[in-house]
């Protein structure tokens, strides 16, 4: 038994010595506050990224991530290694989107039938498409706009797993992991999210 | 003729537009500027700040307080003071000897003795010096270490107040 928990801790220092960010929340927990910049630094760019994608709002996105460091940093000491910090962080994060998103539902809607009605009317894709136009980062804008759009027709559920995997680049498994759902349930989220996605932005994708 | 070629169904054939999954990458360069990320620091370490001053609980601040030379010896004055009025109540009235550095630091607490009023809860409450309290509060949360020595804390306890919870009744006394 004493062999057993002395291989678990050497394990755990071992992995700690391995993973840089491992060994900032080390630093952090003994009270090098400074550390937790240099965790900050690193994924700020990640979880804003992923928060605005959720909410498609740039002042929430803010917010929101302000919040997730603050509660990452508030809970730290709970934080035992057991999965990446990375994985955590984007558990925080997300978590903390969904329960704004599901107290602002309303301020996050939009008409369908309008959405579908614009989507008809798609002549500026085909602008886009041809290089060395002018209005082509208007029209990226745009784009982007319709895109953002269509995400929040998404339920919030299938938008993360989307946002997730195909503009974040996590694989599968790290989704699964930070949702804490199966792999298997992953990919039918994400399967249907972007059958959606495709049927709302038939004009626009090919 | 240009603008013919631009809008025949040439150029709307599917293949021109993007992917589904290029639209979607298209959004990993959706990021702030370099003012945004200032300000956004900025704004964090204070949220932590405040977040940490927030945590720290009126016990938290009480036992640090006690952690301090001049906290503990008003935490021992003031068990000093609960076994005096504990073996007051046992026995005939006690004289609480007096302590600490001098007149102003006494605080008339209520008797001990049984006056006959109605019973309350013990009332504690450690107080310190105005400049102590300001460096408390312009600080945040701790007490500076600088004002140690100023500190003209004292154990203020009351016991049978009245019905309207003063302490200042007929037959309080310096306890020290």
């Amino acid at each position: 038994m004493r062999d057993a928990e002395a291989a678990v801790e050497a394990a755990g220092a071992r992995a700690v010595s391995d993973d840089p960010d491992l060994r900032l929340v080390a630093r952090v927990k003994a009270g090098d506050q400074a550390a937790y910049s240099s965790l900050v630094h690193k994924y700020k760019g990640r979880i804003f990224s992923v928060i605005y994608n959720l909410t498609s709002n740039r002042e929430d996105a803010n917010d929101l991530a302000q919040e997730t460091f603050i509660k990452a940093f508030r809970s730290l000491d709970r934080f035992r290694g057991r999965s990446q910090f990375f994985t955590w962080l984007y558990r925080i994060a997300v978590n903390t989107t969904l329960s704004h998103l599901r107290k602002n539902r309303l301020r996050h809607f939009f008409n369908y039938e309008d959405l579908q009605e614009e989507t008809v009317n798609a002549e500026w894709l085909e602008a886009m498409t041809s290089a060395n136009r002018s209005d082509r980062p208007v029209v990226l804008r745009e784009l982007q706009e319709k895109l953002n759009e269509a995400l929040q027709q998404l339920s919030p559920k299938h938008r993360t797993v989307v946002v997730l995997f195909e503009v974040e680049g996590m694989s599968h498994e790290e989704i699964a992991e930070v949702l804490k759902v199966s792999t298997g349930t992953v990919r039918s989220r994400l399967h249907y999210a972007k059958q959606q996605l495709q049927s709302l932005l038939q004009s626009y994708v090919r | 003729m240009s603008d013919k070629v631009e809008n025949s169904p040439a150029d709307r054939i599917p293949e021109s537009r993007p992917s589904l999954e290029e639209l979607l990458r298209l959004k990993r360069a959706e990021q702030p500027d370099a003012a945004f990320w200032a300000k956004f620091d900025r704004d964090l370490e204070r949220g932590i700040v405040q977040s940490v001053v927030r945590r720290r609980s009126l016990f938290e601040r009480g036992f640090t307080f006690l952690g301090r030379p001049a906290g503990a010896l008003a935490g021992l004055l003031l068990v000093a003071a609960l076994v005096g009025m504990l073996l007051t109540e046992s026995s005939s009235p006690l004289s609480v000897p007096r302590a600490t550095t001098g007149p102003e630091s006494w605080i008339p607490v209520a008797a001990a003795e049984d006056t006959g009023a109605e019973r309350q809860d013990f009332v504690i409450e450690v107080f310190a010096s105005e400049s102590a309290r300001a460096g408390a509060q312009g600080g945040g949360e701790e007490w500076r270490s600088g004002d140690a020595g100023d500190l003209r804390q004292a154990v203020y306890v009351a016991e049978s107040l009245g019905p309207d919870g003063t302490p200042d009744r007929p037959g309080s006394r310096v306890l020290f």
